[in-house]
């Protein structure tokens, strides 16, 4: 295939140089303004909140660690004394001397 | 416009602009979006090829020259510092819809398909009737160079900006504007060959 010569190719991009420029649609400034206040007050809702948020979520994960241990804990002393005997009870011994 | 405005338009200089911008102005910010926005509406538009994009990420290019007016040192001109920003977050757009169309291909079911939002037949307001068919012929082919390329052609031969202002955006010697240049028509002669030759 024929490559395009350097004439032909100037002259067809002549076609797209020098165009006249097309200008920002209108209320342009109107609708930046309005979308930096948008994303001011998301951003200051989302500084106010989010300590917030946080000490909620910090709050709420103690909180169910604490009764996931509680309850641990109890199923531990339950468990083990119940192993015991059931040691003892193969071996055929009493817990007590 | 109000007086403040013609003020700040006719009087101040770009240092007195950009000082004012620095203490939080309202004012003077309303004029650098005044002064500005068409140009790079324009420029985004002319990288993007979507009008709704283009729109957006001009939006996106003053909110960040507001954030960060006091970080500019103004070892460049204000202009080209603005433009800079513009064609980085021009540039963001199209990687950020790359990644999305790539994703789409692996899991479409998660992801919407955007094919349809940016160059998808492209023409430039400024063209005329008789030429449309050629221009988005063209603009297809600049929209598929490597991105360098892209940016430095559509800067170079579309908006008619000067080899020197397009090195100071691109923060390139002209040396290497002039080889992305080079290197741009070589890769558009290619992808036009069939059209103009069949």
């Amino acid at each position: 295939m024929k490559n395009i010569s350097n004439e032909q190719f100037e002259h067809e991009m002549n076609i797209i140089s020098n165009l006249k420029e097309v200008g920002a649609p209108n209320f342009f400034y109107t609708r930046l303004k309005a979308r930096m206040e948008k994303e001011n007050l998301s951003n200051e809702l989302a500084s106010t909140f989010q300590p917030i948020l946080v000490i909620c979520a910090l709050t709420l994960f103690l909180f169910m660690n604490s009764l996931f241990l509680k309850n641990d804990s109890n199923i531990v002393n339950t468990n083990s004394s119940q192993e015991i005997e059931a040691f003892a009870a193969s071996y055929d011994q009493t817990i007590s001397n | 416009m109000n007086s403040l405005n013609i003020y700040y338009k006719y009087i101040l200089i770009e240092k007195e602009l950009i000082a004012s911008l620095k203490q939080g102005e309202a004012s003077a910010f309303k004029v650098l979006v005044e002064n500005y926005q068409d140009r790079v509406y324009y420029s985004v538009l002319n990288i993007l090829h979507n009008a709704a994009e283009a729109e957006d990420t001009a939006q996106e290019t003053f909110i960040q020259v507001y954030e960060s007016i006091s970080g500019f040192k103004e070892e460049s001109s204000l202009a080209t510092w603005i433009y800079r920003i513009a064609i980085r977050k021009a540039l963001e757009k199209i990687r950020k819809h790359k990644n999305r169309q790539r994703l789409h291909s692996i899991v479409p079911w998660w992801m919407p398909s955007e094919e349809k939002s940016v160059d998808a037949a492209y023409l430039n307001p400024g063209i005329n009737n008789e030429n449309k068919e050629k221009a988005t012929l063209i603009f297809k082919a600049i929209s598929e160079l490597p991105h360098n390329q892209r940016v430095a052609f559509t800067l170079i031969r579309v908006q008619g900006m000067k080899h020197e202002e397009v090195s100071e955006i691109m923060q390139l010697s002209i040396k290497a504007v002039e080889s992305l240049l080079s290197r741009a028509k070589e890769n558009l002669k290619n992808k036009l060959k069939h059209y103009y030759t069949s």
